[in-house]
């Protein structure tokens, strides 16, 4: 039933077969959802912010917001200017946020909607409390993906709301469309480092908040609009990810002459060293003894548990910054990444990963803008013993009788990944853990009853 | 062991068993070669290994630079010549000698003339112990200590330490890979040809883990 993918080539040349990747909006509402009392706004049609705040909720398993322009046949043809003005005046009566983060959708943008100035005549004519601060981004689903609408978003924050006043002392901090236990473990690890930092956006308390107690509209946590502002006053940034983030960055780095380091993104242990050796450098801090022994304890279970992944072939999918992380960290294991397939565009990733991976294993594919149809013919000629990535693997894993490590966006078939890093040394450590034992699980199922070892 | 039987057509099909095995494996145990060539290893083990051990290191274009027993007699190391003129030591009043007769009307498979050939061949019922396969330059030891074993490590730096379960992480916390040469660290057979690349995929594993070369924590520079 869940095979139908052929082994051989096939020639198409306009056919996306499961798509590696999600539309710009839903990173633009991801975004907006890291902002405290932030109203995320789709302009377009309902049936966009329906999906993405399906899509989220299936992922986080908690409640998103958002409101939309509500485009009919009619706005199709004469524009939706007076359908984003009445949705604003509706949100500021009903919703009262802080701020309201609209994001255009494919019709808008076919249509022409200058968002930027219908929401200068919205605050020019007073239709909305200027108490209610406004920003928007240009995110069509047409161009880039889920971690460009992401990417723009917060750009959109910078230059809508980050104002030069005094120096603040902290470090701003991008971590890019990635899960709120990932944004924890950083937070850990600066917090370890003695660094304040304006985490921007910051989904923790917002998309993995607890149960139980009062729990308004909006949930408790996201940066607050003065951190955004404040942001400009930062000694330094630093994006996590390039694709999702680096274009706030690089505006931090030409409006306000901060300095700036994007990426790599800290999966592995090398690229959490170079985060690590980044932010101290930035903070002028002192990296604590504590952190050496943390990654010390990871290399050793790398080290313990390197002969379960030896000559172990892997396939890995999903997001540039995520996997080429994820790469790194196979690679430090010792596996061998066969297949690196992104969704979304980028040379630049394919070159730098390439320039990992070729080295040591020549043949291995480094593919961008590919989707799972492909994926899948590849392991079909080239059979590999795990895949990595979201939840849109599992045919495939099963296809393959091959153990899928659910890592990426979305996962909807798994409860409560997302309150769990890849990140930092935690994240290491929780990889070679999950992916170590994972075979010593299959191992066990399989193996001949007369060759089962107690001790492995 | 063909050439035990003195049968010649045993003798040329072996020759070409091992001809065509040695084909299969070669490829293979070439790739293994490239990787190890050079490396050094420190054998601590029992039951011979430590000897029989060297030459499946040696098709690796390893280098034996210490290997010793826990438990072994003079005899393994200097060989059989030297049992007649060992002394009984102190643990002879506690264990009882043991003496065997010849049961009467046994007949040996074998006749005197020809174990006498034999042993001249094919060196049959002896064993010249491990020191003559170590060349100048490599050391013989004899139940180590921890505090021996951590000092030999550290002065001699070898590539791949071989011992046993409660030596490995010693070995590793020093930085030096290790496998346990008793358990074969659950993995194996040695034994055949085809267990030389067994062998050789193990000692791949440790000494070419990539996690070595993440020891060194970058902010500290040398440490």
């Amino acid at each position: 039933m869940l095979d139908y993918t052929p082994k051989e080539e096939v020639q198409r040349d306009a056919l996306v077969v499961n798509p590696a990747k999600i539309c710009q909006p839903i990173g633009a509402t991801y975004a907006a959802l890291g902002i405290r009392n932030c109203m995320p706004h789709s302009h377009g049609s309902q049936g966009c912010l329906s999906y993405l705040r399906m899509c989220l909720t299936r992922h986080f398993r908690e409640p998103t917001i958002g409101t939309t322009s509500s485009f009919y046949e009619g706005t199709a043809v004469f524009g939706g200017a007076s359908n984003l003005k009445k949705a604003l005046a509706n949100i500021e009566a009903v919703y009262t946020p802080e701020v309201v983060a609209i994001h255009t959708t494919c019709l808008s943008e076919t249509i022409g909607d200058d968002v930027g100035q219908i929401m200068e005549d919205v605050q020019e004519e007073e239709l909305i409390d200027p108490s209610i601060k406004l920003c928007a981004a240009s995110t069509p689903s047409y161009v880039g993906s889920h971690v460009t609408g992401y990417d723009n978003m917060v750009k959109s924050f910078v230059t809508t709301f980050a104002k030069k006043t005094k120096p603040n002392k902290k470090l701003n901090v991008i971590p890019g469309f990635v899960d709120p236990g990932d944004i924890r473990e950083i937070r850990r690890i600066l917090s370890i480092m003695n660094i304040p930092a304006i985490v921007l956006p910051d989904q923790t308390d917002v998309l993995d908040s607890g149960i139980g107690g009062k729990r308004g509209l909006y949930a408790h946590g996201g940066t607050p609009l003065g951190d955004v502002e404040d942001s400009a006053n930062s000694m330094g940034t630093i994006a996590l990810c390039e694709m999702s983030g680096g274009a706030a960055a690089n505006l931090f780095k030409n409006k306000f002459k901060m300095q700036i380091q994007i990426g790599p993104v800290p999966i592995g242990i090398r690229f959490t060293d170079r985060f690590i050796m980044k932010a101290a450098e930035l903070a002028n801090v002192a990296i604590p003894p504590e952190l050496e022994q943390e990654r010390a304890r990871v290399v050793d279970m790398m080290t313990d548990a390197h002969p379960h992944f030896y000559g172990k072939k892997v396939a890995i999918f999903g997001d540039p910054d995520i996997i080429e992380g994820l790469t790194n960290l196979v690679l430090e294991m010792g596996m061998e990444p066969t297949v690196v397939l992104s969704g979304s565009v980028s040379k630049k990733f394919e070159e730098r990963v390439s320039k990992m991976v070729h080295p040591l294993y020549p043949d291995s594919q480094i593919l961008t803008g590919a989707d799972l149809f492909t994926l899948h013919q590849i392991i079909k000629n080239e059979p590999v013993d795990m895949l990595i990535g979201n939840t849109y693997g599992k045919h495939i894993a099963l296809a393959e009788n091959i153990p899928l490590i659910r890592v990426g966006f979305p996962i909807m078939d798994r409860a409560n990944l997302h309150h769990f890093p890849v990140m930092g040394y935690a994240g290491a450590a929780r990889m070679v853990e999950w992916i170590g034992n994972t075979f010593l699980d299959i191992k066990d199922k399989t193996i001949p009853e007369e060759e089962l070892e107690v001790v492995q | 062991m063909a050439e035990f039987f003195d049968d010649e057509e045993l003798t040329k099909r072996t020759e070409e068993v091992i001809e065509e095995e040695m084909a299969k494996i070669q490829p293979e145990l070439e790739k293994y070669r490239n990787k190890l060539q050079g490396k050094t290893a420190f054998v601590f083990s029992g039951g011979s290994r430590s000897h029989h051990y060297q030459n499946l290191f040696e098709d690796l274009g390893m280098k034996v630079i210490v290997a010793g027993y826990q438990f072994a007699h003079r005899d393994d190391y200097e060989g059989r010549q030297i049992l007649e003129g060992m002394k009984e030591k102190a643990s002879s009043g506690i264990l009882e000698d043991l003496h065997y007769e010849k049961e009467e009307g046994f007949e040996p498979a074998i006749s005197e003339e020809r174990m006498k050939e034999l042993k001249e061949k094919l060196g049959l019922m002896d064993y010249e112990g491990m020191l003559p396969e170590m060349p100048e330059g490599t050391i013989a030891v004899d139940d180590l200590n921890h505090y021996e074993t951590e000092f030999l490590i550290r002065e001699l730096k070898p590539d791949l330490f071989c011992s046993g379960i409660k030596d490995k992480y010693w070995a590793q916390k020093m930085g030096v890979p290790s496998r346990q040469i008793h358990s074969y660290d659950y993995s194996g057979r040695y034994t055949g040809l085809t267990g030389v690349l067994n062998f050789a995929r193990d000692i791949d594993m440790a000494v070419n883990n990539p996690s070595w070369k993440l020891q060194k924590t970058p902010w500290k520079g040398e440490n």
